[in-house]
C-alpha cells in the first residue's frame, strides 16, 4: 500500500490538530500541576459529587474523623520512614492513649483488677482536684479532657521511649529483620491490650459527658460540635508535625535519615537520636488521637484500637509509605470513604471499606497517590 | 617535594568486614594542600580503606593519626561527630546527597553538628557553586549528576574540614561529566582543604593529584607523584587499562 | 472412680482442643517458620475453613429454631447414598473448606505478597476482620451473632456422646501426625528448601533464580489451607460456631503464641508449643482469684511472645541451624529431621 498517499490524504486540519495535542504535552502538563493544587482541585470536585448525591452532611463528617485518623496514620508512617517497620502496636498505642486519660477525667474510675476482691473505685485526678465540670460550651466534654491530652501524651511517649530501649533496639543491634521487628511490635500490641484490659476490663466505657444538640451549619450539614473540635484539634497538631518536619533540625534530621540513613550517619547524626524522636511525635500523636476518638465515638473499649490498625494502614499506604503528607490526605480520604459508604450500604462494612481500598491501591498503585518508599 | 605539615598518617593498618580482612598493613600519608589519589583494582581495599579512615569501620591493628592543634593524635576510636568536629569530612561513593531535602537544607546537613556561622558557610558555598544557589529550594533529586557531585562535595565542605575523603567521585557518572567533576574537586581544594580520594578513573585523577598510591590486594604497591605513577610503564600496564 | 472418670473426661477435651490449636500451629509454621511471611489474620482462615464446613453439614434450616441462614448443604444426607458405613460427608467438607481457604489465600497473597512483608500483614488482619464481619452481618449466610449449632458430629452414631471426645482426641492426634508427616516431607523437600532460603535471604534466592513470589504464595495457600483443616476439625468437635469465636485472640494471638513458644521453624516444636500454652491456658483457671481472669492471660499472650522474641527466638526446640558452608543458597539449611 502506498503509505505516502494514505497520509498526505489525511485532512489538514486533523494533521494541525494533532500537532497542536502533542505539543500540549499532556502528561507533562498534568504532571507538573503542583500537588496541593491537584489536592484543592480533588477536594473541591469530591465535594460538588457528595452535594450532588446528597450525601454532603457525610462527607464533613468523613474529614473530621479522617482527620483523626491522619494523627496515627502520620505517626505509623514516619515510623515507617526512619524505621522501617510496620508498627503493629500503633493501634494500642491509641487505646492506650485513651485509657491514660480516664483516670485523670473521669467522675467515677472503678479497676477491674482489685474489684475482684471487691468493688474498687477512685475518682479521677482532676475531679478530685475540683476540676469535673463537663459540658464545656457546646461541647458534651469538659475542658479537664484537654488538660489530660499533654499529660496522656507524655506518658506515651516516655512508654514507647522505654519500648524502644528495651525491645526494639535490641532487635535492630542483633540484626533482626524488619519483619522479626514488627512481629515484636505485635507481641507488644497484644501486651498493652491485654494490659489495659486487665486493669480496667472490658465493658463499654466513655469519658463524662452530657449530650448537646447538633450544629447546624446549613446545606444539610449538621455536626456535633464535639466534632467539630476534636477535628481542629487534630488538624493543629498536624501542621505542629508539618513545622516540626520543615522547620527545625529534629524534623530535618527525621527527614535526612529517612532519605538515606547511610548519608545521615557520616554527616554527624545521630540515628538513635533520631529514632527516639521519631516514637516521641509518634507516640504523642497516637496519644492524643486515642483519647479524641474515643470523645468523638462517645466510648472506648481495649480494642478499639486494633480495629482502628486498618483504617490507619490504609491511609498510610493509599499516601505513599513514609510519607507523612500523603498519610494526612490518605486519612481524609479514607474517612470520607468509609463515612459515605454508609449511606449506600450496611455501615458495619466500613472497615471493609477501607480494607477495600488498601487493597486496590496495593494492586494499582503500590507507592501510593503521593510515593512513598518501596 | 614539600615542606608542609603531614594532616594524616595511616600506619600499617588492617581492616575489613567482621571476620573477612581486607586491608593487610596499609600505609598512606596526606600533607597540607595535598590532593591524593588512590588507585588500584577493583576489590584491592581502596573504599575500605576510606571507610576505616573516616571510622565507618575498625582497624584491627595499626593506627591512624590526624593533626589536631599541632599534635597528630591518633583518632581510630574517634565516633563520626568527632572526626566531623576535628576536621574530617566524608563523600561516600553513590547516594551522597539526601533527595528529598532542598539544595540548602543539604547544606545545613553539612553543620548539622556545629550549627554557628552555617549562614555565612552557606553563602560562601553558594559563592564557590552559583548553580546551588539558583536552585537552592529545590529538592536534590533534580539536579544533574554533575551537580549532585557538587552539591555533595559542598556538604561536605560545610564545616571547613582539613580534609576531604572522597570514594570514587566520578563514579557513575557520564564521561563528558567526568572532567567538570575534577574540576569540581580542584574549586574546592582551591579553597584550602586537602584531598583524598580513590578513583577508578585513574589517569584522570593522578593527573590532578600531587601524589598517589596504588593499592593492590589489601596492601601498598607503590606510591609516587601523580605524573611519575602516570609514566610508569609497569603500573600503566597493570593499573591503568594499558596505556 | 468418679473422679478419675473426670480427670480422663478434662484430658480428653483438654486433648480435643489443644490439638486443634495444633493444626493451626503447623500450619502457622509453614507461613512464618518456613518462609518467614508474617500472617496476623489466622482467623481468616479458621472461620472461613469453619464456617464452610458448617454450612456445608448442616441440616436445612429450621425458623422455630431461630435459623435465619438460607441454605445448609446437608451433606449427611445427601451423600446417604454412598452408605458405607463411614461419614464420607466429613471428609467432603473438609474438601470444600481446604478449597475455600485456598482461593482466598490465594486472592490475598496474589495482590499484597509481591509487596513488602509488612503490607502483607496488614492485609491479612484486614481480611480477618473482614470475614468476621461478613459472617456476623450477612445473617442468610450463617445465621449472623446466633450463631450456627446442630453442626453433625463426625462418626456421631457409633460413640456413645459420654466418650465422643476420647474418640474425637485419638482422631486429632492421628490428624496431627498425617499433617505432621505431610508438612515434614513438603519441608525437607527442594521446594521447602527454597523456602527456607527465602526466609533467610529473599534477594539472594531471587537472584539464583527462583521465583521467590510463586513459592511465597504456594507455601500461603497450603498454610492456609492447613488452618482450614484447623477450621472444620474445630467445627465438628464443638459444634457451635458464632463470629465472637474468631476474636482475634483466641484465633489468632494465641496461636502466635504457641508457635513462637514450642519454636518456629520447627514442626515439632510447632505441636507441643500449642499442647504447653494450651495446658498453662486452661490450667490457670484453677488459680484463685484475679490469676484466673483471662484478660490477665491475654497479657501473658503478650508478653510471652515478646520475651520470647527478645531472649528465646528459637523457642523450646528450634530449628537445628547449619553455619553457612556452601554458596549454594539450596542448601544452606539442612533438613530438620
Amino acid at each position: 500500500m502506498n503509505l505516502a498517499n494514505r497520509i498526505n490524504s489525511i485532512p489538514a486540519y486533523f494533521k494541525i490538530l494533532l500537532g497542536f495535542i502533542k505539543n500540549m504535552n499532556l502528561a507533562n502538563r498534568i504532571n507538573s500541576i503542583p500537588a496541593y493544587f491537584k489536592i484543592l482541585l480533588g477536594f473541591i470536585i469530591t465535594l460538588s459529587i457528595a452535594f450532588i448525591l446528597g450525601v454532603q452532611d457525610l462527607y464533613v463528617h468523613g474529614m473530621l474523623i479522617g482527620s483523626l485518623f491522619a494523627l496515627g496514620a502520620i505517626g505509623i508512617t514516619l515510623l515507617y520512614a526512619i524505621v522501617n517497620f510496620a508498627h503493629v502496636a500503633h493501634g494500642d498505642f491509641m487505646t492506650l492513649g485513651a485509657f491514660l486519660a480516664f483516670p485523670l477525667v473521669a467522675s467515677v474510675v472503678d479497676v477491674e483488677y482489685v474489684s475482684y476482691a471487691d468493688d474498687f473505685a477512685f475518682t479521677g485526678l482532676f475531679p478530685a482536684l475540683g476540676l469535673d465540670q463537663v459540658g464545656l460550651g457546646p461541647f458534651t466534654f469538659g475542658f479537664t479532657i484537654l488538660l489530660a491530652i499533654p499529660i496522656s501524651m507524655f506518658i506515651l511517649a516516655i512508654i514507647a521511649i522505654g519500648l524502644e530501649k528495651f525491645v526494639y533496639r535490641k532487635l535492630r543491634l542483633r540484626g533482626s529483620s524488619d519483619v522479626m521487628i514488627a512481629m515484636a511490635s505485635f507481641g507488644v500490641a497484644i501486651l498493652l491490650r491485654g494490659a489495659i484490659s486487665t486493669i480496667f476490663g472490658t465493658q463499654l466505657r466513655s469519658y463524662d459527658r452530657i449530650s448537646k444538640p447538633f450544629l447546624k451549619i446549613g446545606w444539610g450539614i449538621d455536626v456535633p460540635p464535639d466534632l467539630l473540635f476534636l477535628g481542629i484539634v487534630a488538624v493543629t497538631l498536624c501542621l505542629l508535625t508539618h513545622y516540626i518536619l520543615q522547620y527545625t533540625k529534629i524534623g530535618k534530621s527525621m527527614r535526612a535519615t529517612s532519605d538515606n540513613p547511610d548519608l545521615a550517619m557520616v554527616t554527624g547524626i545521630n540515628i538513635n537520636k533520631v529514632i527516639m524522636n521519631t516514637w516521641i511525635i509518634a507516640a504523642g500523636l497516637a496519644a492524643c488521637a486515642g483519647i479524641l476518638i474515643a470523645v468523638g465515638s462517645a466510648q472506648m473499649v481495649p480494642q478499639m484500637g486494633w480495629k482502628l490498625l486498618i483504617p490507619i494502614f490504609a491511609a498510610v499506604v493509599l499516601g505513599g509509605v513514609g510519607n507523612a503528607y500523603g498519610a494526612f490526605i490518605g486519612a481524609l480520604i479514607i474517612g470520607v470513604a468509609m463515612e459515605v459508604s454508609t449511606e449506600y450500604m450496611n455501615p458495619a462494612y466500613k472497615l471493609g471499606v477501607a480494607f477495600t481500598i488498601m487493597l486496590l491501591v496495593l494492586t494499582i498503585k503500590p507507592r501510593g497517590l503521593f510515593g512513598g518508599k518501596d | 617535594m614539600n615542606n608542609s605539615n603531614k594532616i594524616l598518617e595511616v600506619n600499617n593498618v588492617f581492616s575489613g568486614y567482621g571476620e573477612i580482612e581486607i586491608l593487610h598493613g596499609v600505609s598512606i600519608d596526606v600533607y597540607e594542600n595535598e590532593i591524593i589519589t588512590i588507585i588500584g583494582p577493583n576489590g584491592c581495599g581502596k573504599s575500605t580503606l576510606m571507610k576505616t579512615i573516616f571510622g565507618l569501620l575498625r582497624p584491627t591493628s595499626g593506627s591512624i593519626e590526624f593533626m589536631i592543634n599541632n599534635n597528630m593524635t591518633p583518632i581510630h576510636n574517634y565516633d563520626t561527630e568527632n572526626l566531623i568536629k576535628i576536621g574530617l569530612s566524608y563523600v561516600p561513593q553513590s547516594d551522597n546527597v539526601f533527595p528529598s531535602l532542598s539544595i540548602r537544607e543539604n547544606l545545613e546537613m553539612g553543620a548539622f553538628i556545629k550549627q554557628e556561622g552555617m549562614e555565612e558557610s552557606i553563602e560562601s558555598m553558594y559563592e564557590l557553586f552559583p548553580i546551588l544557589k539558583d536552585k537552592k529550594d529545590d529538592p536534590a533529586n533534580q539536579l544533574s549528576g554533575g551537580q549532585r557531585q557538587m552539591l555533595a562535595f559542598a556538604r561536605a565542605m560545610m564545616l571547613k574540614p582539613k580534609l576531604i575523603i572522597l570514594d570514587e567521585p566520578s563514579a557513575g557518572l557520564a564521561p563528558n561529566l567526568v572532567t567538570s567533576v575534577f574540576d569540581t574537586i580542584k574549586t574546592i581544594h582551591e579553597a584550602g582543604v586537602s584531598i583524598l580520594m580513590v578513583e577508578q578513573n585513574a589517569k584522570a585523577a593522578l593527573e590532578r593529584s600531587n601524589r598517589g598510591y596504588v593499592l593492590a590486594t589489601g596492601e601498598n604497591k607503590a606510591t609516587d607523584t601523580g605524573n611519575k605513577l602516570l609514566n610508569n610503564k609497569e603500573i600503566a600496564s597493570l593499573y591503568l587499562g594499558g596505556k | 472412680m468418679d473422679s478419675i472418670l473426670s480427670i480422663f473426661n478434662y484430658l480428653s477435651t483438654y486433648i480435643v482442643i489443644a490439638g486443634i490449636y495444633a493444626i493451626f500451629s503447623l500450619g502457622l509454621n509453614i507461613h512464618w517458620g518456613f518462609t518467614g511471611i508474617f500472617n496476623i489474620g489466622i482467623s481468616a482462615f479458621f472461620a472461613l475453613g469453619a464456617y464452610t464446613a458448617a454450612i456445608l453439614t448442616s441440616a436445612s434450616p429450621s425458623p422455630e429454631m431461630f435459623e435465619d441462614f438460607i441454605w445448609g448443604g446437608n451433606l449427611p444426607e445427601s451423600l446417604g447414598f454412598f452408605n458405607l458405613g463411614i461419614d464420607l460427608w466429613y471428609f467432603v467438607g473438609m474438601f470444600g473448606a481446604i478449597i475455600v481457604c485456598g482461593i482466598s489465600a490465594a486472592i490475598i497473597g496474589w495482590i499484597t505478597l509481591r509487596l513488602r512483608d509488612d503490607y502483607f500483614a496488614i492485609a491479612t488482619l484486614g481480611l480477618a476482620e473482614t470475614v468476621r464481619f461478613i459472617f456476623l452481618n450477612e445473617k442468610w449466610l450463617a445465621n449472623g451473632s446466633r450463631g450456627m449449632y446442630r453442626i453433625p458430629k463426625f462418626l456421631g452414631e457409633w460413640f456413645p456422646p459420654a466418650y465422643y471426645n476420647y474418640f474425637y482426641g485419638i482422631f486429632i492426634l492421628l490428624l496431627i501426625f498425617i499433617l505432621y508427616k505431610i508438612v515434614q516431607k513438603a519441608i525437607n523437600s527442594p521446594w521447602g528448601r527454597v523456602l527456607k532460603a527465602i526466609r533467610e535471604d529473599e534477594i539472594a534466592t531471587s537472584a539464583s533464580g527462583k521465583n521467590v513470589f510463586l513459592f511465597k504464595l504456594q507455601s500461603f495457600i497450603l498454610g492456609a489451607c492447613i488452618m482450614g483443616i484447623g477450621g472444620v476439625v474445630y467445627t465438628h468437635g464443638i459444634r457451635y460456631l458464632d463470629p465472637l469465636t474468631f476474636d482475634p485472640l483466641m484465633a489468632t494471638f494465641i496461636i502466635w503464641a504457641m508457635l513462637m513458644v514450642g519454636g518456629s521453624g520447627n514442626n515439632k516444636g510447632a505441636i507441643i508449643g500449642a499442647f504447653i500454652v494450651w495446658a498453662i491456658w486452661t490450667w490457670t483457671d484453677f488459680l484463685p482469684g484475679f490469676l484466673s481472669d483471662p484478660n490477665l492471660k491475654f497479657l501473658m499472650i503478650g508478653l510471652l511472645i515478646t520475651l520470647v522474641i527478645l531472649f528465646k527466638p528459637e523457642g523450646i526446640i528450634g530449628e537445628k541451624k547449619v553455619k553457612l558452608s556452601s554458596k549454594d543458597i539450596d542448601k544452606e539449611l539442612e533438613p530438620t529431621e
